[in-house]
């Protein structure tokens, strides 16, 4: 350098400055990462394209069935009760959240984590437990009600509650999609600076005024957000109609399709394609509006300074609230779960129940007996066990790339992952059958595409917790490491997994519960190869008795239960330095 | 700052056997595309040494280049442009292709958090290094070391806790002990004191201060504060634009700055600008519009008719009946009694120049009292008037 002439090192800088970044070679372990990442993504857009490719091809017989008449009474179905629930959903769960987290009422884990625990169950089993409470004839609900009547004088045979009505679906479909809005909104309330509201009522308004002026408007985003994942799960909700719809006979979109696909010989693909396609276009428009609708507004709700409001005081009212708020959790979570319980231990479904003879016998029998039933319960078993440990495994690595390495390529393999979870689960379930269930693949039938199907389902939301995981091991902490003389594989094996572990267990366990709860992707996917728990409750339900839907479904429920309790309390073990403040941020 | 500045004798007293130095930086330049497509430079050409047991302070506001040249020392960043030497062997060189990645400098770093393992206990925390460096050793050997620098420290017995349960001091003296437990001579520190509150800090600073000095590591130690600077440094780098603008022991930085930049970046300093109208001997006569003065040059080069400026620090201006140079009228406009000294602004007579004068005790002049300054001319730094560049 020393020699250079003035003219040369005049050129130096320009020239020297990196165009193209030049990068360090990838890792073998980082090399591992990006394959793990780019083969997750390929998981979810590969089916994707298969229903656009389809479509395409099919293209005469998608627009026949889209021009047929019958569509637009499932449209019209459809519509009525997507829209109705949500609109009841969005209002329940905003006024949950407030109620916690905002007022005296509230009443910690009771109110904090009850009104989730309906996410957790596999909605199936809700939906039959409701079967079980609001069923015409044999109803507990209802014969509860008619003894009552009974006692004042008024016999009546049959009633006065129906699950098979208008009223009973949308009912199914509000209570499944309240934890999406009290998620949302109780995330909003969290994030947005109480000294908003505080300044409003030191103003001068009422409690209601700050309400409407202040709160509500600030929450628009959230509400906006749990509008569209209630939209989005909504239109390809296929557990609750295909139990409560048949029986109403008010069919609807997402039934159709399953069984255009699976209950239809020979299977039309053509036509669930184009079915498929009306769910796209309904949750693209909400989309657009929704990016719309943020883009303009003004409610950045900043603060987040984790200081709480100072609760509002309800005085009198506050009894009133609390007993509407257990309440309501006892009749969402609670009555349907006993329910199932009692006519699984009773052995069959009838309003004149057995105290003393509730035995385990029934429950065992039902779920063991059947060779069919014991085949599908450890399907599910083995499939959500294999599904979730390569899962969270992949995840955790995917994410390793992904939050560390800020490039763009690794941003579109990102979202390649992540964009299945703005899909309908029927979509993808479908671009399952057109990309893989036939040749070259020939995957129809297999374990195999069960687990990818799965795996492409319910890895969003396990990618979006493990990228979490990741960012809040932070840059130091590892930087330290390296510094001390680790390499990048001791690094990851003895600094991130051990940090990143209580997130990634508990993400486990949603996986795993999710994948043996599955309905969707079974009911298309499933058959009597590989039969599992989500497509056999189908098939009893075709033809088969209430007390095995029940035992199928409280299994369900338990092991389900079991599992997400466990793996809370594994967790904390796991992070029990983490009961005070780590070094490093 | 392409000259190797050489220490002087009295900074440091350890390390005399080996004097190559432990770091060694030559042209190092680093640079950003930002979004717009323009082009910032995080560093602009930066050579230094640091000697055995040297202590640099690297000094600026933020977005000067610091912290992004520790992290190049380090490892984790890449420079584009450049050598950097550790320990006499070169870990990067652009022209070369020669890149060490971090985990083979063999070096410590002292992150700003302090950067210990949650999930580890101390003992486990400070022995990381040991384990992770190449080298086999017995467990005996391992649990040796680490008792033997937790001691050195002074955190002996807190071996099997976590450091969540560990306050700010304990967590900095284990943070040192994993830097030093590998006999490391060289630690970087990342403004490690920058967020815990005032009291503390100075308590962990002379701490610090007194562990640097009485085991003798060398170190390259990043802040934004310059009283920590002052305090910690054998020599102080003060930085601006990714260049290093002045490098030199705390008092030199203080009294005698080489550019504007410098001198109003640390301390207070009343500017007045001025025309240099004649060279008298080693002092330069100035033609300002407060009056004629009398100062020394403060860089090489500056000749007749150089449109300058007039540096002086407030402890300097002096409020007096007469003297023989330097006189500056001027109407008090504002007297602060800070305490132990009172500070006067006065506005000089003909000048919108208002200029800080410092004086011991209770406050003597009244505002809005005609009043004259002096300041002695081996005190007026003159400085060209075209470099505040860089801030």
């Amino acid at each position: 350098m020393t020699t250079m002439s003035p003219a040369s090192t005049q050129t130096v800088p320009i020239s020297a400055i990196p165009a193209v970044k030049q990068r360090r070679k990838l890792s073998p372990l980082m090399l591992l990462s990006v394959v793990i990442a780019v083969a997750l993504g390929l998981l979810g857009v590969i089916p994707l394209l298969s229903v656009g490719v389809g479509a395409l091809a099919d293209l005469p017989q998608v627009i026949e069935q889209l021009s047929r008449e019958d569509v637009l009474g499932l449209l019209r179905n459809t519509i009525i009760v997507v829209a109705i629930s949500t609109a009841f959903a969005l209002v329940i769960g905003a006024l949950l959240a407030w109620v916690n987290e905002r007022t005296d009422a509230s009443m910690g884990i009771i109110t904090e984590a009850m009104p989730l625990i309906p996410f957790m169950l596999p909605p199936i089993a809700g939906a039959i437990g409701w079967v079980l409470l609001m069923a015409p004839q044999a109803g507990y609900l209802n014969g509860i009600i008619r003894w009552f009547l009974g006692l004042l004088g008024v016999p009546i045979e049959n009633g006065p509650l129906d699950i098979y009505s208008w009223y009973g679906l949308i009912m199914l479909y509000t209570i499944y999609a309240v934890p999406y809005s009290f998620m949302m909104c109780t995330t909003g309330l969290r994030n947005m600076d109480p000294a908003l509201e505080e300044q409003s009522r030191v103003s001068g308004s009422t409690l209601l005024r700050t309400l409407r002026t202040v709160t509500l408007p600030a929450m628009l985003p959230s509400l906006l957000g749990a509008t569209m994942l209630i939209l989005m799960s909504g239109f390809g909700l296929f557990s609750i109609p295909s139990v409560i719809g048949r029986g109403a006979e008010i069919p609807i979109l997402s039934v159709r399709i399953v069984d255009l696909l699976n209950f239809t010989y020979p299977a039309q693909t053509g036509a669930a394609i184009g079915l498929s396609l009306i769910v796209v276009a309904f949750v693209a428009v909400f989309w657009w509006f929704q990016s719309r609708t943020l883009r303009r507004g003004r409610f950045a709700t900043i603060g987040g300074k984790g200081q709480r409001a100072s609760r509002i005081r309800l005085g009198k009212a506050r009894p009133w609230v609390r007993a509407a708020v257990i309440l309501y959790i006892a009749v969402t979570t609670v009555f349907p779960l006993l329910a199932l319980l009692i006519v699984s231990l009773n052995g069959y479904w009838t309003l004149n129940i057995d105290w003393a003879g509730l035995n385990l016998n029934a429950f065992f029998q039902a779920l063991f007996e059947d060779r069919a039933t014991r085949r599908a319960l450890s399907n599910s078993m083995s499939y959500g066990a294999i599904g979730s440990i390569i899962g969270i495994v992949a995840v955790a690595f995917a994410s390793l790339w992904i939050v560390r390495s800020r490039t763009r390529s690794a941003r579109f393999v990102d979202g390649a992952i992540k964009f299945p979870a703005m899909l309908s689960h029927l979509i993808i379930a479908v671009g399952f059958v057109l990309a893989f269930a036939g040749p070259p693949f020939n995957l129809g039938g297999t374990a195999l595409i069960m687990v990818l199907a799965y795996l492409a389902l319910y890895i969003p939301q396990a990618s979006v917790s493990s990228d979490a995981a990741v960012a809040q091991v932070g840059k130091e902490l590892p930087e330290a490491s390296r510094i001390s003389g680790a390499g990048e594989g001791r690094t990851i094996g003895r600094i991130y997994l051990p940090l990143m572990a209580p997130a990634l267990v508990l993400g486990w366990s949603m996986l795993f519960v999710r994948m043996i709860g599955d309905l969707t992707a079974s009911a298309i996917l499933a058959g009597t190869r590989n039969n599992v728990v989500g497509f056999r409750i189908l098939e009893i339900y075709q033809n088969g008795s209430y007390a095995q839907l029940a035992s199928l479904s409280t299994a369900l429920t338990v092991i389900s239960a079991v599992i997400v309790i466990a793996v809370l309390i594994i967790s904390r073990r796991l992070a029990r330095w983490n009961h005070q403040t780590p070094g490093g941020k | 700052m392409s000259s190797h500045a050489t220490l002087q004798s009295e900074v440091h007293a350890v390390g005399q056997a080996d004097l190559r130095p432990v770091i060694s930086l030559r042209n190092v330049a680093k640079r950003f595309r930002r979004a717009d497509g323009t082009v910032a430079n995080a560093i602009d050409g930066v050579s230094f040494d640091v000697a055995p047991g040297e202590f640099v302070v690297l000094l600026g506001p933020s977005g000067c280049g610091k912290t992004t040249l520790l992290r190049t020392i380090a490892g984790l960043e890449r420079a584009d442009e450049g050598e950097i030497d550790i320990h006499g062997r070169p870990v990067f060189a652009a022209e070369a292709g020669i890149e060490v990645p971090p985990e083979k400098r063999n070096l410590s770093m002292i992150f700003q958090s302090y950067a210990l393992w949650p999930h580890l206990t101390v003992f486990d925390n400070v022995a990381y290094p040991l384990r992770s460096r190449g080298k086999k050793r017995s467990k005996a050997e391992i649990a040796e070391k680490v008792n033997h620098v937790l001691e050195l420290v002074g955190v002996g017995n807190l071996g099997r806790q976590y450091p969540g349960q560990m306050s700010g001091g304990q967590q900095q003296r284990v943070a040192l002990a994993r830097a030093l437990v590998d006999g490391g001579d060289l630690v970087l520190f990342d403004e490690p004191l920058s967020n815990v509150d005032a009291k503390v800090r100075e308590t962990l600073r002379r701490e610090l201060l007194e562990m640097q000095r009485r085991l003798g590591f060398a170190a390259v130690y990043v802040t934004h504060d310059q009283n920590e600077a002052m305090e910690l440094a054998h020599r102080v780098a003060v930085m601006g634009g990714g260049k290093v603008r002045q490098l030199a022991a705390p008092a030199e930085i203080y009294s005698a700055p080489t550019s504007r930049y410098v001198s109003n970046f640390i301390g207070t300093t009343n500017e007045i600008e001025a025309t240099v109208s004649a060279v008298d001997g080693d002092r330069l006569v100035l033609d300002s519009a407060a009056g004629e003065m009398r100062g020394v040059p403060a860089v090489e080069g500056i000749s007749l008719g150089d449109r300058v400026v007039a540096c002086v620090r407030p402890e300097h201006v002096r409020i007096v009946e007469s003297a023989d140079h330097n006189l500056l009228p001027g109407v008090v406009e504002r007297v602060l009694f800070l305490g132990p000294t009172t500070e006067s602004s006065v506005r000089l007579n003909g000048t919108g120049n208002t200029v800080r004068a410092m004086g011991l005790g209770a406050p003597v002049h009244a505002e809005g009292e005609q009043v004259l300054l002096h300041v002695p001319a081996s005190h007026v730094r003159v400085l060209p008037l075209e470099d505040r560049a860089g801030e």
